[in-house]
This record gives C-alpha cells, sequence and structure tokens, in this order.
C-alpha cells in the first residue's frame, strides 16, 4: 500500500532538502575559493627596455607576513599562495626602503609574474600572467599515445617534451 | 577441569589475537628496531589507518560481514584528491574539497553496493569483492579515458602525455599531510598528529552515538535475526542499505586521509588492497565477521603494523634478505582472514554440534550454549 504523505510535510521536506544541496554546493564552492592555489614568480630583473633596474643591494620579499626571502638582482624566486587577496612586502636589505602592495587575483590566474623593479617604482603593470613553456613528462606515460589496448605502465625511459597550449 | 575448559575457550576466542601478539613480539627483538622508532611509526599509521578500519564497523553491526566493497568509498575519495589536484586546490581545504566532491560519488557507489548485496544476502563478502573489481572497471574508464577527453582536465601536470588519461602516479604535494601538520604536537620526543586523531575521535563517538539511535539499533537488530527484524517492522533491506552507504562515504573519507598522509597516490592501484588491510586490521584486533568494536580496530591497527613495521628489517637480519619480511607480511594479511574465517566456520559448525547433542539429551546448559553459538554463527551467515 502507497503511503500518504501529507502535502504540508512533502513541502517542508523537499525545502530541507534543496536548502541541504545549495549548504553542500555553498561548501564546495567556498573551499574551492579559500584552497585555490596560485604561484608567484618574484623576478628582480631589470626590464628589458632599461627604464627600470633591479635594487643594487637586494630586497627582502615577504608574502602574507611570511618569513621574508632574499632576492638579489637577476634573481627569481617563486612562492605559493592560498586565496585571491594577498599582501606583498618588499624591503631593501639595507633596510632604507618598504612598499607593500595589497593585490587580488583572478581564480583563474594560475601562475603569476611580479617585476619587483616595477612593484617597487609603483608602475603598472607589475604582475604578468607567466605560461611555462613547457611541460616534460617521463616516458612511463607514453604507452598512452596510440589507442592500443595497453597498460600504462608498459613504456620506454627516455624523457618526452610536450608542448603546453 | 572447569578452569582448563574456560582457558581453551578463551584461546579459541582470541586466537587470532593471540597468534598474532605472539608474532609481533617474536619478531622486535631481531627486527633490531628501538621502541623509539616503533611507537613512532605506530603513533602515525594509527592516524593514518583507523578511520578507513572504522569505516567497517557498521555493516558489521547489520550482519554484512566485512564490508570488501569499501574500495568503492577509496575510488570515490580519489577522485576528489585527482580534481583537488586537478584545480589546484591545496592544504586542509583541498582535502574538504576532495572530500566533499567525493561524497556524492560515494553515496551513489554505496547505494549500488547495498542494492547488489541486498540481492546476494548470506554472501555479502564475496559478492563485495567481486562488486569492487567491477567497479574497478568503471573508475579506470573513468580515470584512464574519460578525464581529459570528457571531463575537462587542465592541469597538464596530471594529463597523461596523450592528452587524455591521468597518470599513474600523482603527487600531492599541495594537500600532502596538511591534516597532519594542522596541530602537530610534540610530546616526550614523539610527534603526534592531534587534528588527524581529533577527527578519529569523533568517529569513534559518531559510532557510539549512532548505535544508541533508533536506526543503528535497527541496525543491530537486522544483524542479529533479519527475518525476526522484518517482523517487527524494521525496513531489512533499506536499513542494510544505509550501513553500507555510511560506510563507503567513510572509507572516502578514510582514503583522502591516507593519501595525505602518504602525500603521493597510484591513481590506479592505490584502492585495489585498501578493504583487505582494513579487513585484515578489523580482524587481527579481534573482531569476527559477526562482531566488531572500537577496541578492535585500535589493537588491530597496531598490532598488524607493528608486525608490518618489524618483519622486513627482521627478515633481514634473520635471513640476510627484507624480502623474507615482505613475504611475510602478505602472507601474514592473507593468513589472518583466512584463518578467521575458518575459525569462525568452525565455530558455527562447533555450537550447531553441540546444540544437536543437547536436543538428543544432553545437559540442557551444552544445549543452550550450543544453540546460543549457532544462532551467532546463523546471523552471520545471513
Amino acid at each position: 500500500m502507497k503511503q500518504v504523505i501529507d502535502p504540508k510535510v512533502r513541502t517542508r521536506r523537499l525545502l530541507v532538502r534543496a536548502a541541504l544541496i545549495v549548504v553542500f554546493a555553498g561548501l564546495v564552492v567556498l573551499m574551492f575559493n579559500l584552497g585555490k592555489l596560485h604561484t608567484f614568480i618574484l623576478d628582480n630583473k631589470n626590464l628589458a627596455d632599461g627604464s627600470l633596474t633591479a635594487a643594487r643591494g637586494g630586497n627582502l620579499v615577504s608574502i602574507d607576513g611570511r618569513e621574508a626571502s632574499e632576492i638579489y638582482p637577476g634573481e627569481r624566486s617563486m612562492e605559493k599562495v592560498k586565496g585571491q587577496r594577498h599582501t606583498i612586502t618588499v624591503t631593501s636589505l639595507s633596510g632604507t626602503d618598504k612598499v607593500v602592495r595589497r593585490i587580488s587575483l583572478d581564480l583563474d590566474s594560475e601562475m603569476m609574474l611580479v617585476s619587483l623593479p616595477r612593484l617597487i617604482a609603483g608602475k603598472e603593470p607589475y604582475m604578468e600572467v607567466f605560461v611555462p613553456l613547457n611541460v616534460v613528462t617521463t616516458a612511463e606515460e607514453r604507452a598512452g599515445t596510440d589507442n592500443s589496448f595497453t597498460s600504462p605502465e608498459a613504456g620506454g625511459t627516455d624523457p618526452v617534451v610536450i608542448p603546453t597550449p | 577441569m572447569s578452569g582448563k575448559k574456560s582457558l581453551g575457550r578463551f584461546f579459541t576466542e582470541n586466537a587470532v589475537v593471540i597468534i598474532f601478539l605472539a608474532l609481533t613480539i617474536a619478531a622486535i627483538p631481531p627486527s633490531g628496531l628501538s621502541f623509539q622508532y616503533i611507537i613512532q611509526e605506530m603513533i602515525t599509521r594509527l592516524g593514518r589507518n583507523t578511520f578507513l578500519v572504522l569505516a567497517l564497523l557498521l555493516p558489521i553491526f547489520a550482519g554484512m560481514g566485512l564490508n570488501f566493497g569499501m574500495t568503492l568509498g577509496a575510488m570515490s575519495g580519489q577522485i576528489g584528491l585527482i580534481l583537488a589536484i586537478n584545480w589546484n586546490i591545496g592544504g586542509v581545504e583541498g582535502l574538504l574539497f576532495a572530500a566533499l566532491v567525493g561524497t556524492p560519488i560515494s553515496v551513489l557507489m554505496g547505494y549500488i553496493c547495498g542494492a547488489v548485496l541486498n540481492k546476494a544476502k548470506g554472501r555479502e563478502m564475496v559478492t563485495g569483492y567481486i562488486l569492487a573489481f567491477f567497479i574497478n572497471g568503471v573508475y579506470q574508464f573513468v580515470v584512464l579515458y574519460m578525464m581529459g577527453s570528457i571531463f575537462p582536465i587542465k592541469n597538464p601536470a596530471i594529463v597523461l602525455s596523450r592528452g587524455y588519461g591521468i597518470r599513474n602516479t600523482l603527487n600531492l604535494e599541495n594537500v600532502r599531510q596538511s591534516l597532519d601538520d594542522l596541530l602537530m604536537l610534540k610530546v616526550g620526543g614523539f610527534l603526534i598528529p592531534v587534528a588527524t586523531f581529533l577527527i578519529i575521535g569523533l568517529l569513534c563517538v559518531f559510532v557510539v552515538w549512532f548505535k544508541k539511535t533508533k536506526l543503528g539499533q535497527d541496525m543491530r537488530a537486522v544483524g542479529h535475526d533479519m527475518t525476526v527484524a522484518e517482523a517487527a517492522g524494521v525496513p531489512v533491506d533499506r536499513t542494510r542499505i544505509i550501513a553500507i552507504i555510511i560506510s563507503t562515504v567513510l572509507a572516502s573519507f578514510g582514503q583522502i586521509i591516507f593519501l595525505q598522509n602518504m602525500g603521493n597516490m597510484a591513481t590506479y592501484n592505490a584502492h585495489d588492497q585498501t578493504s583487505f588491510f582494513a579487513v585484515a586490521a578489523i580482524l587481527v584486533g579481534g573482531a569476527s565477521v559477526k562482531k566488531a568494536s572500537i577496541p578492535n580496530v585500535i589493537i588491530g591497527v597496531i598490532l598488524l603494523h607493528v608486525l608490518y613495521v618489524v618483519t622486513p628489517r627482521a627478515g633481514q637480519n634473520l635471513f640476510g634478505s627484507a624480502m623474507i619480511g615482505e613475504y611475510f607480511r602478505q602472507f601474514i594479511g592473507y593468513g589472518v582472514i583466512a584463518l578467521t574465517l575458518v575459525l569462525y566456520a568452525w565455530k558455527a559448525r562447533q555450537g550447531a554440534a553441540r546444540a544437536r547433542e543437547g536436543l538428543r539429551g544432553g545437559n540442557s546448559a551444552t544445549a543452550a550454549a550450543g544453540t546460543a553459538a549457532a544462532d551467532t554463527a546463523k546471523g552471520g551467515a545471513k
């Protein structure tokens, strides 16, 4: 015998279930936003046009109050950060100058190149999207390049370079 | 005489734990490992594995035996982790994201598993084991062929060079030990991942609380006797499906905790032996197909992993080859499952024989004990 459910109960049940789905989706989005990792490449090189040069003595760069790293002229350093809003603090190693910049990133910006000379001088854009030229993969993955029914483990040993889009 | 009998009974009932304890104690001195090292390893492995083993409890309460289908949950957790790595989500948030993504998948998998097991009442364990192989094929198809072709994968570091399919091994650098390191305390020279243990503690509290709820009581009633439970108005099939769904979801979370501790993931076979090791651990702890508790889980994880830590070194020192110890580990794992199942069947037969003997005119106490033992065995086989 089919059980008859009171329409009020059915509506309430539906509302509760819909609310649970919304909360679930909200949590997924929240975790995505909070946990999204971005990579900063801190570049302390002179600009190609010669208009700006790196600070002679080098800089101490700290992101979000973390331990600062020393970056000397001509050097690059990589930092991973979580979330979209960050504070970059650049202090000259002599301790005389200090620049603080607050930046916000797009969700889809994975790797950002930050030019320290531009950032110190306040010259926009001091940040641009960095696209790695290629990704080197080991040949263990190569067996899958054809459509034969083989295991991915059955590859050779030499590395394969594939271009990224 | 009665003292001898009760001692014999104690040995019979705890044969697996006693054999294991003896083997472990015997293997420690030849291994040459310090107690400091063994204890630190135990703390790490308790944090890594306990959640997965706890996932086995509810199906045992519901009389469905050892849930070999928990592999389905492990696969769901892995899909969550693959997506977290794909979208570059790290830290504890990355783990929570993976758990959230894995939850609906594991609920669906649990439902399928529960529905199939309801069609195979009395053969749940072997059905679950074979079902895991079948779903493994589906998982391989999704991960090896559909990811990157139908489901877009934007992280080139995890895609096979042919453009679709996920690589054999994934580096979980972004989430590596993020839960363990969330609250790491150093007590007396030992590093204790407090956050991981808190989560395990919460799950233990949940299990204790759940047993007292209406649903928990229904599960125990179903586990004791399905026919009586059905007659009492308990929706047997639905209750069994819920037990498997909860177990599968917990296995999904457990696999995520396990993998974040390991720091990398063998995409196509990390889940292969999840159920096997979890089942071995709970059996080593003294559980049976019919009866299990939280202490069984804790004792089992400790005993099994002490043996896992010491045997390769003991093998190296005694026979000049660490591989002997590795083989021994495998042998112990399979052996303990086989031994428990054999002992269980033997006890069931003994109980039935005692019950028969009682009915033929033996004393009433023997008959009662025999009937009880036979009932227990029957319930477990259901």
